[in-house]
């Protein structure tokens, strides 16, 4: 009994570890970025997270949820919990120590782990039982089924292109040189992946669906506090997430272009903090990145964007499939 | 025993397909009552202006999708076959789906959303 539980406590606790360092590096890497593009004083960034944290939890202590009288009681009280579940679980994904390596998933499971996320916030409309949000459910139903579609094809490229789903064996086969990287090898499918991101984590500038707004309609219209955060946390930390996720597949986790690191073996923990050292920059320097993108983008209406998925991402997300393997398995 | 994450990860995501796929019958018959089904059966998004230059019906729109989404698990079978064993059969497998796939798109996207 002992046996089994002890390594899932320790891949809970790493996925906690990760998402607690990896989660205020990418944080503040965003606030510092925004700060200084919109030349704002650092009481809107770094202190107002601490600021925030504790208000959450005094609130989250101190005032009641209203459930709607003929709401679903029980869904409309689990599902943040477990929308914050399915973001932590992703991040058991990516706990990737090269020379100490603990526990890698399959990018099909990172998949699937996105597809339940969309349930999650369709499930909580549908617990609301109120106008507004299932008005919003639909058009998440409408965009997201598109993007989930776009990146089914997305990650059987990767599959195909590596030939395996298992994200570690895929972070080892980029460590030759440069040339191996994954961004280098199938460049259109990194740039479309951080696209979609950006509009799944609703970390865009579109017009998007989840607003806290009743005018604006929703999902979380109908939440007050403690559900509406734990939501709204699970889709940045799930952003967050991606990106470490990018780094790991398509930049060649720890691999570094000019310098080589020199492995001992008998200190595999001290190349697995050289490692992880890497990886942090890297995910510092593509998460502000994806931000100036994000402040810089012209405002693209919701439709819009439907439109660019439905209509030029999937089809060339399909084609690329079946190039890769038509150059994979047939030349 | 070694745990299979490729098949768990496809019986799930097919599970949640189906899910989806019922949400929205049910959303649409439980919102019935209020006209909210209405205002989507007639293409109108009273929310925001960003439906005023199309006319999306989004029943069938989203109906479409599911459908795609599920032939979509086919072709997950198929692409996760593929990689593990390399054989003839899923190779084959794969291409004939995706060419059905296709087909059904170039099918819904050509009645699915029209320019008003």
């Amino acid at each position: 009994m002992v046996n089994t539980i002890m390594p899932v406590l320790t891949t809970m606790g790493m996925a906690l570890a990760y998402v607690c360092f990896f989660g205020l590096f990418g944080h503040f890497t965003n606030r510092s970025v925004e700060n200084t593009i919109l030349r704002r004083s650092s009481i809107h960034g770094h202190h107002s997270f601490f600021r925030k944290f504790f208000n959450g939890i005094s609130r989250a202590l101190g005032k009641e949820e209203h459930i709607p009288r003929q709401g679903h009681k029980l869904l409309f009280i689990l599902t943040p919990p477990i929308a914050f579940s399915i973001a932590l679980g992703m991040w058991t994904n990516a706990i990737f120590i090269p020379g100490a390596m603990f526990f890698s998933g399959s990018i099909l499971t990172v998949y699937v782990l996105y597809l339940l996320l969309t349930l999650t916030l369709i499930s909580v409309a549908w617990a609301s039982n109120s106008k507004y949000p299932i008005i919003a459910s639909f058009r998440i139903l409408k965009l997201l089924i598109p993007i989930e579609l776009a990146f089914l094809f997305l990650f059987f490229s990767i599959g195909l292109h590596f030939n395996t789903f298992e994200i570690n064996i895929i972070a080892e086969a980029q460590t030759a040189s440069i040339s191996s990287w994954g961004i280098i090898r199938q460049p259109l499918i990194g740039l479309v992946f951080l696209f979609l991101i950006l509009i799944k984590c609703v970390q865009t500038p579109f017009d998007y669906i989840i607003t806290s707004s009743e005018l604006a309609g929703g999902v979380l219209a109908e939440y007050s506090v403690f559900g509406k955060s734990l939501v709204k946390n699970a889709l940045k930390l799930s952003y967050l997430f991606s990106h470490l996720f990018f780094v790991v597949v398509f930049l060649g986790a720890a691999h570094l272009p000019i310098v080589v690191l020199p492995f001992n073996s008998d200190a595999p923990s001290m190349y697995a903090i050289q490692s992880l050292g890497i990886i942090l920059v890297k995910y510092i320097v593509l998460l502000g990145l994806t931000r100036i993108v994000r402040l810089g983008f012209p405002t693209v209406k919701y439709i819009k964007v439907m439109c660019i998925i439905k209509y030029w991402v999937i089809p060339v997300m399909l084609l690329n499939m079946l190039v890769t393997i038509v150059v994979s398995r047939v030349l | 025993m070694e745990i299979n994450y490729n098949l768990i990860a496809t019986v799930v995501t097919v599970a949640i397909s189906t899910v989806t796929l019922l949400f929205v019958f049910l959303l649409k018959k439980k919102r019935k009552s209020d006209g909210v089904a209405e205002i989507f059966e007639c293409g109108e998004n009273p929310i925001g202006s960003a439906t005023r230059q199309y006319r999306v019906d989004f029943i069938f729109s989203m109906i479409s999708d599911v459908l795609l989404m599920l032939i979509a698990m086919v072709l997950f079978y198929w692409v996760v076959n593929l990689v593990e064993t390399d054989s003839k059969i899923s190779l084959i497998g794969t291409t004939v789906t995706s060419v059905i796939w296709l087909i059904t798109y170039l099918y819904t996207i050509s009645i699915g959303v029209k320019e008003k």
